[in-house]
C-alpha cells in the first residue's frame, strides 16, 4: 500500500512536470501569444555573432572569450566583479528598444551566457501619463529587453522582470531631458556563488 | 467600521391624505433652475453644526441654493408661518432640533412654501461622535424628497496618499473630504483602490519587494489578505455589478491583457490578446460591457468591448493619449484622462463615441471615478503644485479640493452608497 502511494506521487510530480505551467487562462491560448511575442523580438532584432563559416569550434570559444575581454575593457566593474552595463533609454510611450542599446543588450546577453548570475530588469517610466498605464507601460519596456535576451541564448530562468512604472524617478524635474532618465530599462544582476 | 454607524430613522415620512395639488420637484436632469432653499440653524447645541453640513451638502449638489440666513425674519424657536417667507423667494424651508440624549438626535422638518405645509418630518438618532453622518443623512432625506432621487452625501472616497520614505497609504474620506482617515495599510506603492459592490471592501494593487500583488482588504475586521499574487503585474479594475467577478489586467503571459477573475473558483478569463498594452478595465453598471485602455493602434486609447471579450470597438478618436476609464454607475457617460495640448485633462464621453466633452482646464487632472449616482466625478490634479483629490459635478462645474492640503493624495475611487 505504501509503495502504491509512493509510486503514485512520483506519477503525479512527473505528470506535473510534464505539463505546461498553465496557472491561468481556461483558455489555454496565451501559451501562442507569448511565442509570438518572442518572434516579433526576433524579427526586427536578429543579432548574430560574427562568426565565418570557417571558423572552428575553438575559435568560437577564443571569439567569446574575447567579447568578454572586451566587455571587461569598455564597462567599469564594480567590487563584486560585475560589468555596470547603465540603463537602456525609450522614446515617449514607447518599449522598442532603439539601435543604440542593442550593443548593450548584447554585451549583457553574452557576460550572462558565460556567468552564474540572476538579471532583474526594471521597466520605468515618466511621469506625463496616468499611474496604470504607465504601471504596465514599464511592464512592457522590461518585457522587450527580456525578449531580446532571450532572442539572443540568455536563458529565461536568468531573467526577472518587474514594473515600477512612474513611481521610482530617478529625475523630478518637469523637463525634456529628465523625462527622457526616467524613461528606461534598469538593470540589477545578482551573481550565484 | 468604516460604514458610518447606523443612523436610525425612527419615524417615516409623516402619512398625507393623496392630493391633487402640485408637489414641491425639481427635475435634475432637465432643469438648470437651483431649487432656492431656507436652512434655518437647528434649535439646541450644535444646531449651527447640523445646519452648516446639510447646507454645504445641498449646494454642492447643484440642485439646490441654499439662502443667505440674513434676510431670514422667522426665529428657529417659532413655529413655521408661510407668511414669513412668502415673497423671500425660498420654495423649501427646514427647520429642526438637535438633542443630547446620551446619544444625538436630531428632528428635521421640511416646509413647502408655497403650498404652506410641511412635506417631511423625520427624526435621526446615532452615538454623539457621528453628527457629520447625522447630518448628511438628513440631506440625503431632503434631496429625496424634492428630486425623487437618492443622493450621495453619506459615501466615502477612498485615495492613495504618498507618506514621504515610508511610501503609500490608503485613506478614506467622507465624500466631502471631511473624517479623513488613513486605514492601516502601507506599501512601497499603491494603484486606485476598487470598491465591492456592498462596499464592505475594497481591493487594490501594492507593490512590496519586487512584486505587484492584488488584496482585499475588509472593513468589518480591517484585515487585508492577498486576492491574486501570481506572476508579472497584474491591477485590479472594477468589481461586476454581483461582486462574483473582478475585472484586471495582467502580465502573467507576457505582455499586458484584461481578465476576469471568478472570486469564488479563483479562475482567470482572458479577454484580450494583443502584443500590446490592455489595461485598466471598467465595467458598465449593466456588467454587460467593459471599457478599458489598449495601443493596439498605436497610442493608448479606450475600447468597449461585451464581458465575454467580443465586438471589441475604438471608443476615442480624438488625441494621442487617452487613458484611465471608468464607466459612470448610471451607465450614460464613460470619463477619462486624455492628452490635450501637454497636459492631461478629465474628459467624458457617450458609451457610443459620441458627445465628447472636456471638464477641467487647469494643471494635470488624472484617474476619474464617478459617484454613485453618476452626477459627481472625483479625480487627481496637479493644479495647486502637490497632486491632490478634487470633486466636480459630472458637467465639470463645482470643481473643489477635498483631500488635506499639504497632503500628496491620488488615484481616488468612490464608494457606492
Amino acid at each position: 500500500m505504501r509503495r502504491f502511494l509512493v509510486l503514485l506521487a512520483i506519477l503525479a510530480v512527473t505528470a506535473y512536470g510534464c505539463t505546461p505551467r498553465t496557472i491561468v487562462d481556461d483558455q489555454g491560448a496565451g501559451a501562442a501569444g507569448e511565442a509570438g511575442a518572442q518572434g516579433q523580438a526576433q524579427d526586427g532584432q536578429v543579432t548574430i555573432e560574427p562568426i565565418s563559416d570557417s571558423v572552428s569550434s575553438t575559435d568560437v570559444t577564443a571569439s567569446s572569450g574575447d567579447r568578454l575581454t572586451d566587455i571587461a575593457n569598455r564597462y567599469k566593474t564594480s567590487s563584486q566583479g560585475v560589468p555596470e552595463f547603465g540603463d537602456i533609454y525609450f522614446d515617449f510611450d514607447s518599449y522598442s528598444i532603439q539601435g543604440d542599446y542593442r550593443r548593450v543588450l548584447d554585451d549583457l546577453s553574452s557576460w550572462l551566457t558565460s556567468n552564474n548570475a540572476i538579471l532583474l530588469v526594471e521597466g520605468h517610466c515618466d511621469d506625463r501619463g496616468t499611474r496604470e498605464y504607465n504601471l504596465a507601460l514599464g511592464d512592457r519596456r522590461a518585457l522587450s529587453i527580456k525578449d531580446y535576451l532571450l532572442a539572443s541564448g540568455v536563458p529565461d530562468l536568468k531573467i526577472e522582470t518587474v514594473s515600477y512604472g512612474e513611481e521610482r524617478p530617478v529625475c523630478k524635474d518637469e523637463s525634456e531631458s529628465c523625462w527622457t532618465k526616467n524613461r528606461r530599462g534598469h538593470f540589477v544582476i545578482e551573481v550565484v556563488r | 467600521m468604516i460604514r458610518a454607524a447606523a443612523v436610525t430613522v425612527f419615524m417615516g415620512l409623516l402619512a398625507f391624505a393623496p392630493t391633487a395639488r402640485a408637489e414641491l420637484y425639481i427635475d435634475i436632469v432637465s432643469s438648470p433652475r437651483k431649487l432656492p432653499i431656507a436652512i434655518m440653524e437647528l434649535e439646541g447645541p450644535q444646531g449651527r453644526e447640523v445646519s452648516d453640513i446639510i447646507k454645504a451638502d445641498l449646494a454642492l449638489s447643484g440642485v439646490f441654493e441654499p439662502m443667505d440666513p440674513g434676510g431670514f425674519t422667522e426665529r428657529k424657536d417659532q413655529d413655521f408661518d408661510p407668511g414669513n417667507w412668502i415673497g423671500t423667494g425660498a420654495e423649501a424651508v427646514m427647520k429642526g432640533t438637535v438633542e443630547h440624549t446620551g446619544e444625538l438626535v436630531l428632528t428635521v422638518r421640511l416646509y413647502d412654501v408655497v403650498e404652506s405645509r410641511l412635506i417631511m418630518e423625520k427624526k435621526y438618532r446615532a452615538g454623539k461622535t457621528l453628527l457629520r453622518p447625522l447630518s448628511h443623512a438628513a440631506a440625503n432625506d431632503i434631496y429625496e424628497k424634492i428630486t425623487g432621487r437618492k443622493a450621495v452625501f453619506r459615501t466615502k472616497i477612498a485615495y492613495v496618499s504618498a507618506d514621504g520614505d515610508k511610501g503609500y497609504s490608503l485613506n478614506v474620506a467622507d465624500w466631502d473630504g471631511m473624517r479623513q482617515r488613513k486605514l492601516n495599510v502601507a506599501a512601497r506603492s499603491l494603484l486606485s483602490p476598487h470598491w465591492t459592490p456592498d462596499a464592505r471592501k475594497i481591493v487594490y494593487t501594492a507593490q512590496r519587494g519586487r512584486k505587484w500583488t492584488i488584496y482585499s482588504l475588509d472593513f468589518a475586521v480591517l484585515k487585508e489578505e492577498p486576492l491574486l499574487d501570481i506572476k508579472g503585474t497584474s491591477i485590479a479594475g472594477d468589481f461586476f455589478p454581483d461582486g462574483n467577478s473582478l475585472a484586471l489586467s495582467s502580465s502573467v503571459k507576457g505582455s499586458t491583457d484584461i481578465y476576469v477573475l471568478d472570486i469564488a473558483k479563483m479562475k482567470l478569463k482572458r479577454m484580450t490578446r494583443d502584443m500590446g498594452i490592455e489595461v485598466s478595465p471598467t465595467v458598465s453598471p449593466d456588467g454587460k460591457s467593459i471599457a478599458y485602455v489598449s495601443d493596439r493602434a498605436g497610442s493608448p486609447q479606450i475600447y468597449t468591448m461585451d464581458s465575454m471579450g467580443y465586438n471589441k470597438s475604438r471608443l476615442t478618436n480624438e488625441g494621442g493619449y487617452n487613458t484611465s476609464p471608468s464607466w459612470s454607475p448610471v451607465g450614460d457617460l464613460i470619463a477619462f484622462s486624455g492628452r490635450n495640448g501637454g497636459r492631461n485633462q478629465i474628459f467624458t464621453v457617450w458609451p457610443d463615441g459620441s458627445g465628447l466633452r472636456m471638464l477641467t482646464a487647469s494643471g494635470n487632472n488624472e484617474e476619474p471615478s464617478f459617484s454613485p449616482d453618476g452626477r459627481f466625478i472625483t479625480f487627481t490634479s496637479d493644479r495647486e503644485g502637490k497632486r491632490t483629490v478634487y470633486v466636480m459635478r459630472s458637467d465639470g462645474s463645482g470643481q473643489r479640493r477635498i483631500s488635506p492640503r499639504g497632503m500628496e493624495a491620488f488615484s481616488p475611487r468612490w464608494s457606492p452608497r
